[in-house]
């Protein structure tokens, strides 16, 4: 096996990427939902199947066409009242990732290219600067994405901070985060592209306010090439 | 017609019920040779139609297999990208567009008249029409790939990628293939659900129709509204790739998004569409191996029709991560939970039936429960998804992957294993093998879960679809390896279900009848079949008559009920009517011909030669294609009958020809055209998108099609509608000249309205490669003035069928059917007059 992983070509380093280990809002509070939703999925399948063993064994008798029926319409009913109280919860998290931006946050432009990002920050009173395929992010401070393409649809990840959003010729769509721990992620294309979109990927740096300050202030004096 | 006719008490002696199988197989017996091709029974044409399907799932389970080797490690090398993005679009469009919908419909043909106890379903050419449509356009879209020629821009095909950076063929190719492929998939629905609406055996009230045909007429009708769609959106991309008209170029007014929307308001009907027809199957295998009733056979219905109207309202949940506002988010999210409910109706009637019941446990029923657990989950996550905020992080990723695949093997390819196990005997006489199908269910089970529970996950650590490679990382690198080593234990079963299928059978005999001992109409022939089907047609009053009706296999075997002969050497049906099932007609049906065959050859060079940008011969092959409908249509439809009436046994004589709503022509026709109105709405849809999304639409600056054109143009063409529904009057009061006249008349009226349509925008110099604006103007007017080109064809036709002695007062099909079309044709012309000369002037 190792003969044959030779052949293969050199591949970026994985960088940490997990939607089950949030290291930012709202990834947080979507992962949390998701191990309610996976924790009650799994009830109900075990639920599911043990009624699908016991229909089999159960031998005929009187009264089971009235438990027959009876099964259908708790079923319906309680279906009905855990998909609603799930929609109540789910929805309560919709907001948080559609709030209008406050007024600390830090503005970043993403423009998808084919098959790399260019990534823009706008300094109050300095010029702007342009990087290639990396993020820098002060860590507690939301952060707005304003993300667009002139080419063809990408999406816009980065699993540890929140979920995805599209880059739609055309539009400008917004994302907002807020990095709650320091750290290196991951971020890729989520929408088919073409031919690279496997290694469309960037690099998001979270650290701390000081440092980030630091580092906008040397970008803005030496203006990086893209 | 009293509901409550009983068998003969006495058989016919002997010698009649002799000469009567004699005559029932002069006209029933297919023909020998190399002329089998020009076969066109539902037996033969679903049977191949199924093989055909499976040929195609075989094909499309390959390109996974390739898909699982390039993703068995990190940074493999053994698919260029290139190959691999063409591999995962081409697997995604064949499975969806030439084995999902197909295998329903395929398996539809061959049974759906078994299930309804009758000999034929009412338009047999156009089954194979369909078929030959399907091997042409599926053939095509296949064997690109063995050039590099396939589409590479996913089988959801999103612009501008498909628009503007995918050079080449390929987009072209998905674009016309499937579309040429669906309207063969639109006519094979109007087909079946005139079968389910008007072909049923007398007494088979609403009430007592079998689930499997519900659930058939509620997905076939499915496919009318959903289909349409994105035939209207392929158009305007395939405008787009070859004439540079903008629908979705945002710097000229387009916009991507209308692709998105038109794509999944076909994508996701689409889903239950292939959903609804695999339940349909497992609601028909469950009573049989509970030995009782279905409980709840209403609620079901219900449950069916309530899935398939919700549908239409999920759309936009493949769209969530679009920026779209957090009120149709959250509208989105509950109407797709919402259809969780009459899902989970659906299955606990399946269980509460097993509960009342004695169960016998059996190979179909073990893929049965197979597919139930794996289905269970895929609902569950499909709950999951719906969930605006926690699709965010899964949309486009491998949790998705691993989902749909749940749902669509467990909802569709276990059931469709069962199914097979089950009705392999109905369809070949011979029964397949208990063992192997252990076997195969242990191995499909086990691979299935292996390949696709670890997607889950890797999806959730951050690897997307459509990726030929992954970063390496332990946990992405063990998770796809499982998922390969997963596919290729699946991929085996799968084999062991195709040499159960293929292997050779006579030493093991002929099944016996009815091996399962159901109680439902389908599993009345003998076996093997005979080429009619039943012996005579029955008289139904119970939802299981096999269990239910005294001495029933008897009295149908001995000819003791309806139709039992066939006199006149012909294959002839009975058509009843729509809710109580009341004799109506004995229609004689086509026998043997190529005719379809050559329609669908010309057919497809209309959609396969624009692909290389042959005009020239896409012209020829539309003559050539008008020509050939319109000779099958002349030699073999509405002909005259030799006399009015035939009787058909217990003192009843129905006629032999009908018109009008009576006949099933004209339901097809209304089906067509709401199939076609769709198509139409899709286009004005589009129009009304951009009108809302652009303050500045229609442009300043660019001129529009004025309202003098359009004025004349809807005061020509109503007026030819007038004359056509006149034309039909007089026609039926016998006064020849004013017939001739009001044909002629609105022929020229109708032509003169279709070229007034086109003046509007013509005079006003509007370049539809400019802006989006004249784009759509050029496209409503071009329809609808097509239409018109076509209802004077129509009207022509019948001109032509009384002159020639095929049409009369008495016997006027093909001037009702005209009729019904131009009153189509009116409502476009409205619709279309009013959006384009109207509506600019509102802003």
């Amino acid at each position: 096996l190792l003969h044959l992983a030779d052949r293969f070509i050199d591949v970026p380093s994985y960088l940490s990427s997990s939607a089950l280990h949030p290291a930012g809002s709202p990834a947080d509070g979507i992962a949390v939902l998701f191990w309610w939703m996976t924790a009650g999925a799994l009830l109900i399948w075990i639920v599911v199947v043990a009624l699908g063993v016991y229909v089999v064994r159960a031998a005929p008798g009187d009264g089971r066409e009235r438990q027959a029926k009876r099964l259908v319409l708790w079923g319906a009913a309680l279906s009905t009242v855990v998909l609603t109280a799930l929609l109540v919860y789910g929805l309560v998290l919709l907001p948080r990732t559609m709030a209008p931006a406050a007024a600390d946050t830090l503005r970043v432009w993403v423009h998808g290219e084919q098959w790399w990002w260019r990534i823009r920050y706008q300094p109050a009173a300095s010029p702007a600067f342009v990087l290639a395929n990396e993020i820098r992010l002060p860590v507690g401070r939301p952060v707005e994405f304003l993300l667009e393409s002139d080419n063809v649809v990408h999406s816009f990840w980065v699993p540890s901070l929140g979920g995805k959003m599209d880059l739609i010729p055309g539009r400008t769509n917004r994302l907002l985060v807020r990095p709650t721990r320091v750290g290196t992620f991951a971020g890729m294309c989520a929408e088919f592209c073409g031919r690279a979109h496997a290694t469309m990927r960037l690099t998001v740096l979270v650290v701390p306010g000081d440092e980030f300050e630091r580092w906008v202030a040397e970008q803005v004096a030496e203006p990086a090439e893209p | 017609m009293t509901p409550d006719i009983e068998p003969l008490e006495q058989a016919p002696p002997q010698e009649v019920r002799q000469a009567q199988e004699a005559r029932l197989h002069t006209a029933w017996n297919p023909p020998t040779g190399w002329r089998y091709f020009s076969e066109v029974n539902n037996s033969a044409v679903g049977m191949w139609y199924t093989a055909l399907t499976v040929a195609f799932l075989v094909f499309g389970g390959v390109l996974a297999l390739l898909m699982r080797i390039q993703l068995a490690v990190p940074g493999n090398t053994f698919l260029e990208p290139d190959t691999y993005n063409q591999v995962f679009t081409v697997h995604g469009s064949v499975m969806m567009f030439l084995v999902a919908i197909p295998l329903f419909e395929a398996i539809s043909i061959l049974f759906l008249p078994a299930f309804l106890g009758t000999r034929e379903l009412p338009f047999p050419r156009l089954s194979a029409y369909g078929l030959w449509a399907f091997l042409i356009g599926g053939v095509f879209l296949c064997g690109s790939i063995l050039f590099g020629a396939a589409p590479n821009g996913g089988w959801f095909m999103y612009p501008p990628l498909t628009s503007r950076y995918e050079p080449g063929i390929g987009a072209d190719m998905w674009l016309l293939g499937f579309s040429f492929i669906e309207v063969a998939a639109i006519a094979a629905s109007v087909e079946l659900i005139v079968g389910v609406l008007k072909s049923r055996p007398v007494g088979m009230r609403i009430n007592l129709i079998p689930l499997y045909a519900w659930y058939v007429l509620v997905a076939a009708a499915m496919v009318l509204f959903a289909f349409p769609s994105l035939i209207a959106g392929s158009l305007l991309l395939e405008l787009e790739r070859a004439f540079d008209w903008p629908f979705f170029d945002p710097t000229r007014g387009g916009d991507p998004l209308l692709w998105q929307h038109l794509f999944w308001l076909f994508g996701h009907p689409e889903v239950y569409i292939i959903f609804l027809p695999s339940v349909a199957l497992v609601a028909m295998m469950v009573p049989t191996f509970a030995r009782t009733p279905i409980v709840g056979y209403e609620w079901i219905v219900l449950s069916a029709i309530g899935t398939g109207f919700l549908s239409f309202g999920l759309w936009v949940h493949h769209m969530f991560t679009t920026g779209l506002p957090g009120i149709s988010l959250a509208l989105f999210s509950a109407a797709s939970m919402a259809v969780a409910i009459p899902t989970g109706v659906q299955i606990f009637c399946f269980l509460g039936t097993l509960l009342v019941g004695r169960v016998v446990r059996s190979v179909p029923l073990l893929f049965v429960f197979g597919g139930l657990a794996t289905f269970v989950i895929g609902g569950l996550t499909g709950v999951m998804v719906a969930m605006a905020p926690f699709d965010f992080q899964a949309h486009d990723t491998f949790f998705v992957v691993a989902h749909l695949h749940t749902v669509l093997i467990g909802g569709t390819l276990f059931p469709f294993f069962a199914a097979s196990y089950y009705y392999f005997p109905l369809a070949t006489g011979y029964a397949l093998s208990d063992r192997l199908g252990r076997i195969c269910f242990w191995l499909v089970f086990i691979g299935f879960q292996v390949t696709f529970m670890p997607m889950h996950v890797s999806g959730l650590l951050g690897m997307p679809r459509r990726v030929f490679t992954y970063p390496s990382d332990p946990n992405l690198n063990l998770l796809n390896l499982t998922s390969t080593v997963g596919a290729f234990v699946l991929a085996a079963g799968f084999a062991v279900f195709l040499w159960d299928v293929l292997r050779p059978k006579r030493k093991q005999g002929h099944s016996p009848r009815n091996p399962w001992g159901s109680g439902t109409l389908e599993w009345l022939p003998e076996l093997p079949a005979k080429p009619w089907g039943l012996r005579s047609i029955p008289e139904i009053d119970s939802r299981y008559p096999i269990w239910e009706q005294e001495n029933f296999e008897r009295d149908v075997d001995e000819g003791r009920f309806f139709l039992p002969d066939a006199e006149e050497l012909k294959r002839e049906m009975l058509v009843s009517s729509v809710i109580d099932a009341r004799p109506e007609q004995c229609l004689r049906i086509s026998g043997p011909t190529y005719v379809p065959l050559v329609a669908a050859i010309f057919t497809g060079g209309v959609f396969i030669f624009p692909t290389f940008k042959m005009w020239a011969w896409m012209a020829v092959s539309a003559v050539l294609a008008l020509g050939a409908i319109l000779y099958w249509l002349w030699t073999a439809t509405a002909l005259i009958p030799e006399k009015d009436e035939k009787y058909i046994g217990h003192g009843v004589s129905v006629p032999l020809y009908r018109s009008g709503p009576s006949s099933v022509g004209w339901w097809a026709m209304l089906i067509t055209m709401l199939a076609d109105v769709s198509a139409f709405a899709a286009v004005v849809f589009g129009y009304f998108f951009y009108w809302t999304l652009r303050p500045e639409f229609p442009p300043g600056g660019i001129a529009g099609p004025g309202t003098l054109w359009p004025a004349v143009a809807l005061a020509l063409l109503l007026t030819a509608w007038g004359l056509t529904f006149a034309a039909r009057r007089w026609n039926a009061t016998d006064q020849a000249t004013f017939f001739y006249m009001a044909i002629a008349a609105g022929a020229a009226l109708a032509l003169g309205g279709a070229a007034s349509l086109l003046a509007g925008p013509w005079t006003h110099h509007m370049m539809p490669s400019q802006h989006v604006y004249p784009a759509t103007v050029w496209v409503l007017v071009a329809w609808t003035a097509l239409h018109a080109v076509v209802g004077v064809v129509m009207q022509l036709y019948c001109g032509a069928r009384r002159w020639a002695g095929r049409m009369s007062a008495k016997h006027d099909i093909d001037i009702w059917n005209t009729t019904l079309y131009w009153h189509f044709v009116a409502l476009m012309a409205v619709v279309t007059v009013v959006v384009v000369a109207v509506f600019p002037r509102l802003r």
